[in-house]
């Protein structure tokens, strides 16, 4: 029976002409465009030269050593994105930026961080500013700790910890990072991953007597339903891994784009599987939880885009504004997970980070399932 | 086979099933008629174990239907009333998904889904997605979907509705095929010549109630009137036209604008006298009809309302 229904439901899937435009060309229309633009900006812009900096020498700096450390670290480094121009005044930085021998100019605060001056908009403002706001969180955070828990902070500050949290990474070519803008892609991936909730909200409708009449037929069957919500589900999983096989695989290879599939296989498999199925689980678990099929499948993508848009998509510095603002969030927002994954991987290497966040949705999967179930078990359909 | 046994099924603080019993026996082709809203779907789908209920037994070869009683289910065949199959596979493919959820054995499926598209009359079109197909053959999928792995009881809820004359005749004829075949068909519709055509016995629901039961004739002999004269009028609601039912044999009298509507005590032949009374009168008439009682006159006398209100 399994077979049977996976069988035909795999068959219903790929014959469903809109849920396949929504589940892989429309990603791939997108992603092919956005790196169509992304590249020339690229070779119009950003590939000339470093974002350039002054840095106001006031108190803060002088009391900073940390900071300075990090200025001098990355002034040293002949492949940093930045050049940093430490200035004694604030008047003598802006007439730097006035004048444009500088991108911006920061101005060190013993209670906030940096701040960033800018005059324009552009590529070399946005990386600085990316530069603020890590450097800031980071600070921030340790500062945080010595208040509430000074010991943490002295043994991590003894494990070297914090010197390696407070340097801005710059890309290190060495891990194969090919794209160093790739992480705009990463909340692609995650919406591939999440627009599989459609094709489960189909399915779930499909059984469900209520909103289907296949339902009602499905549900007189010799069979218990969850067997049959089982199948479908392997359906739809099936399905969602093979379109993301070949939307990573197109990304990767005919794009260009760095997936991390050269790099890191298992670990890039694994960040798209369990985003899959996440995305999968939280089909069902809005299907369990909003009446009629059209408000699925509305609820579906409003809340799949919602959660693409906090991850950073068409907003890059969304997800730092999240994680500074409402950090709760993270547990909640599976397209942050897989872009957390991915970003953790490949601009940093960090494989410890891309297994948190792998568990992480495969754990997000399970609570989603789990009480799917239990509001199927719980329902009684009282008006058929 | 199917016993219902004093069911009550409350929506909120309306009563759609209210305190019902029936009995329906093997082989035979049990009608459940009422007009819209009557509860006849509510009967059907606390039958098949969909909805629960507020009390009663319902009892399917001496054993409770429950939903998971698949022992049960394994010998049943639903026709729902809205179609019910996906539209991305085709005929051939909706009817072997739904057969493959009772029998495994995929060679012994084959001949059952030729069976059922043979049946239904669908072999022209078991490559066509159901969309290309018009409103009587989708009814007609519909029913193949239901019957392929050859239930022993069969429940189609209204299988007629919008469907075109040719289809319902063929969708009548083979109900009446499956049940020649030993399959005990429990079939809802309102319309009361359906009923009346195919139905070996016939159940009059309304407002929850099972009102009566028995065959077509025993319904009709159940009931005081006798035939229902028609009579067209060439002027509106002459004043002489009350004394009508002073006539010896008439049951009743309605008027309805250039309409004289006449029913007559069973047995009674009226239309003679009917006749002249409106030619010494003078009354003039356009065409005159004489309607043996039905179904819907034995629900009009029992209810107070036709089938179709």
């Amino acid at each position: 029976m399994f077979l049977h229904v996976v069988k035909y439901r795999l068959l219903a899937i790929i014959r469903d002409r809109q849920g396949m435009f929504w589940m892989l060309l429309f990603p791939i229309l997108l992603t092919s465009m956005m790196s169509v633009v992304m590249m020339n900006l690229i070779n119009e812009d950003m590939s000339i030269s470093p974002a350039r900096a002054a840095i106001v020498k006031n108190a803060a700096w002088n009391s900073s050593a940390p900071l300075q450390d990090v200025i001098a670290t990355l002034n040293a480094d002949e492949e940093s994105l930045f050049v940093f121009s430490p200035v004694e005044t604030a008047a003598e930085a802006e007439q730097m930026l006035a004048s444009g021998d500088v991108h911006g100019y920061f101005i060190p605060d013993a209670e906030n961080g940096l701040t960033l001056h800018v005059i324009r908009t552009g590529f070399p403002q946005t990386i600085l500013s990316e530069f603020m706001s890590s450097y800031t969180s980071q600070a921030r955070l340790i500062s945080d700790m010595f208040r509430t828990d000074p010991l943490k902070a002295l043994a991590l500050a003894a494990d070297g910890i914090q010197a390696s949290r407070l340097t801005f990474e710059p890309i290190d070519p060495a891990q194969n990072v090919s794209n160093p803008w790739g992480a705009m892609f990463f909340t692609l991936i995650a919406m591939m991953a999440l627009y599989n909730a459609l094709q489960s909200a189909t399915e779930s409708t499909a059984v469900d007597p209520t909103v289907y009449s296949v339902g009602i037929r499905q549900r007189t069957m010799p069979q218990h339903h969850i067997s049959i919500v089982l199948s479908s589900f392997a359906a739809v999983a099936v399905m969602g891994l093979l379109n993301m096989a070949v939307y990573l695989l197109y990304g990767q290879f005919l794009l260009g784009l760095d997936f991390g599939l050269t790099a890191y296989p298992l670990y890039a498999a694994a960040i798209a599987i369990s985003g899959v199925f996440a995305g999968i689980a939280m089909g069902f678990l809005i299907s369990a939880l909003v009446p009629g099929k059209r408000n699925r499948h509305s609820a579906v993508i409003a809340t799949s885009m919602v959660m693409v848009f906090l991850a950073g998509m068409m907003v890059l510095q969304m997800r730092q504004i999240v994680r500074e603002n409402a950090p709760f969030l993270k547990y909640l927002n599976p397209a942050d997970m897989i872009t957390d994954a991915y970003y953790g991987l490949l601009y940093y290497g960090d494989t410890a980070r891309a297994a948190r966040n792998i568990v992480m949705l495969l754990v997000f999967t399970a609570v989603c399932l789990l009480l799917t179930y239990t509001r199927i078990r719980r329902t009684r359909y009282e008006h058929l | 086979m199917i016993q219902v046994h004093d069911l009550v099924k409350r929506y909120g603080k309306l009563v759609a099933i209210d305190h019902l019993s029936l009995r329906i026996r093997e082989n035979e082709i049990y009608g459940l008629l009422g007009p819209n809203g009557s509860g006849k779907t509510t009967l059907i789908n606390c039958m098949l174990a969909l909805l629960s209920f507020d009390n009663g037994e319902i009892r399917i070869d001496e054993k409770d239907m429950s939903p998971t009683a698949y022992d049960l289910k394994q010998k049943i065949g639903i026709v729902p009333q809205e179609v019910a199959f996906f539209d991305e596979l085709t005929v051939r493919e909706n009817i072997d998904y739904f057969c493959g959820l009772y029998v495994r054995d995929k060679a012994s499926r084959k001949s059952l889904v030729d069976d059922a598209i043979s049946f239904t009359g669908l072999s022209e079109f078991v490559n066509f997605r159901p969309r290309k197909l018009s409103g009587g053959l989708k009814r007609r999928l519909n029913i193949a979907c239901g019957i392929a792995h050859k239930p022993s009881i069969l429940f189609l809820d209204e299988p007629t509705v919008a469907v075109d004359p040719q289809s319902r005749n063929h969708i009548l004829q083979g109900v009446r095929a499956l049940a020649k075949n030993g399959v005990t068909v429990v079939y809802t519709t309102h319309y009361m010549e359906e009923a009346e055509q195919i139905c070996d016995r016939v159940g009059i629901i309304d407002k929850g109630q099972l009102l009566a039961e028995g065959t077509p004739a025993e319904l009709k002999g159940m009931i005081n009137t006798g035939d229902t004269i028609r009579i067209q009028l060439i002027a509106d609601k002459p004043e002489a036209l009350q004394e009508i039912r002073k006539i010896d044999g008439v049951h009743s009298l309605d008027v309805d604008a250039d309409t004289l509507t006449v029913r007559t005590m069973p047995g009674a032949y009226v239309l003679d006298r009917l006749l002249r009374y409106l030619h010494d009168r003078e009354i003039g008439y356009l065409s005159v009809a004489s309607e043996k009682p039905s179904l819907n006159t034995v629900f009009l006398e029992i209810t107070g309302r036709e089938l179709r209100d």
